[in-house]
């Protein structure tokens, strides 16, 4: 498949990912768009042979970390109450994946986005860490210890 | 035998080995609380997997379609596939000469010409490995891929990029296209991404997918046949 129909059939995953982590459908797809343009940027720096759903999923963990390191942009809405409240979200139970998107938040990020990645896209821990670009070591702990911590807010 | 937390959440995602998800299963069939306990992580994954899972339903904004179909590096070229008509001034502005080629200046690929590559591009596509790239080299090889009719390469050079595809025991230049040289000169940054039109192209003409690194050496070795 071609580069770019591969990306367009990575949209909807990038999406959720996205929507997780920043749990407003706007901010989430402005994530996705930055993550997109530039994997198209650098598309000579992806290796054919590879995967690509790894890589752009770096890239918007990259975009992610900058952007929220400076809370320039997204900062705000992780406070507010109605933060993510969308037409869209009708379709399953909104309330939730808002309820597990808001104990997500309470998490450090490394740990939520390691949670997000292996519970929520179903990534291998393997691919998970390729994707975070830490050993597997680190993101077993990471993921233990992050779903531990949700399993205890969400009371189960 | 104690089992951890940390080992039934591996067990529920699918990553323990199977002799250890047998040590798991035996201990678990022999004690009601730890069953309790798995079943317990079993629910959480299930929970956390529909996260949103919505989204995975909701057709893609435009804006995101657009985004992943547009490259930044070039605009898109409009497609021609009539004999351009260059001809009458080819001789005039021409470029790629180091690499041995002479397209004409401007934004319309070349294609379907009957250039065959000599110099450094036949160098280049008979011996350059897109996996690694030589440093400082004239002309890189991008993709290496499978036509119907047999093994295909991009490339770029500092002023040229383009298309070329095996045939006996040369390389005929299928599509190449103008670039602006680097305004620093510099060979390094020269040979840079490759222009849309060619990797639309070389989509089109790609059978499977692009070859990796192992295939791509393989083919290279077995002389490109």
């Amino acid at each position: 498949m071609a580069f770019e129909q591969e990306i367009v059939a990575l949209l909807p995953r990038l999406r959720r990912l996205a929507r997780v982590l920043t749990r407003d459908a706007t901010a989430a797809d402005d994530l996705v768009q930055i993550a997109v343009e530039r994997a198209l940027t650098r598309r000579d720096q992806w290796r054919p042979g590879t995967r690509l759903d790894s890589w752009v999923m770096r890239i918007m963990k990259n975009a992610w970390i900058d952007e929220t390191r400076s809370r320039a942009r997204w900062g705000k809405v992780l406070h507010e109450e109605d933060a993510g409240v969308n037409v869209s979200d009708v379709t399953s139970d909104p309330a939730e994946s808002m309820a597990i998107a808001q104990a997500m938040a309470k998490l450090p990020d490394e740990q939520r986005i390691a949670v997000a990645l292996v519970l929520i896209d179903g990534l291998s821990y393997a691919d998970a860490a390729e994707v975070l670009e830490i050993p597997p070591g680190t993101l077993n702990s990471r993921l233990v210890r992050g779903r531990m911590a949700l399993m205890e807010m969400l009371d189960q | 035998m104690s089992i951890t937390d940390e080992t039934l959440m591996a067990y529920v995602d699918g990553e323990l080995s199977e002799s250890e998800r047998l040590k798991v299963d035996s201990a678990v069939a022999a004690d009601t609380a730890l069953q309790e306990r798995l079943e317990k992580h079993r629910r959480f994954r299930a929970r956390m997997g529909g996260t949103f899972a919505n989204v995975l339903e909701e057709p893609v904004p435009e804006r995101l379609l657009k985004a992943a179909k547009t490259t930044n590096v070039v605009p898109f070229p409009a497609r021609r596939r009539a004999a351009p008509a260059w001809a009458a001034i080819a001789a005039t502005l021409v470029v790629g000469v180091v690499a041995g080629l002479s397209v004409p200046r401007g934004p319309q690929p070349t294609i379907g010409s009957d250039l065959k590559a000599h110099g450094a591009l036949a160098a280049a596509l008979d011996n350059q490995l897109a996996s690694s790239p030589a440093r400082g080299a004239i002309v890189r090889v991008g993709l290496t891929f499978r036509s119907a009719d047999g093994y295909c390469r991009t490339f770029t050079e500092k002023t040229v990029a383009g298309l070329a595809c095996r045939e006996g025991s040369n390389w005929k230049v299928r599509m190449a296209v103008a670039q602006d040289a680097a305004p620093t000169g510099d060979y390094r940054t020269a040979a840079s991404e490759t222009p849309s039109a060619i990797l639309e192209a070389a989509q089109n003409l790609m059978v499977g997918d692009p070859l990796d690194a192992k295939a791509e050496a393989a083919a290279q070795k077995a002389g490109w046949r």
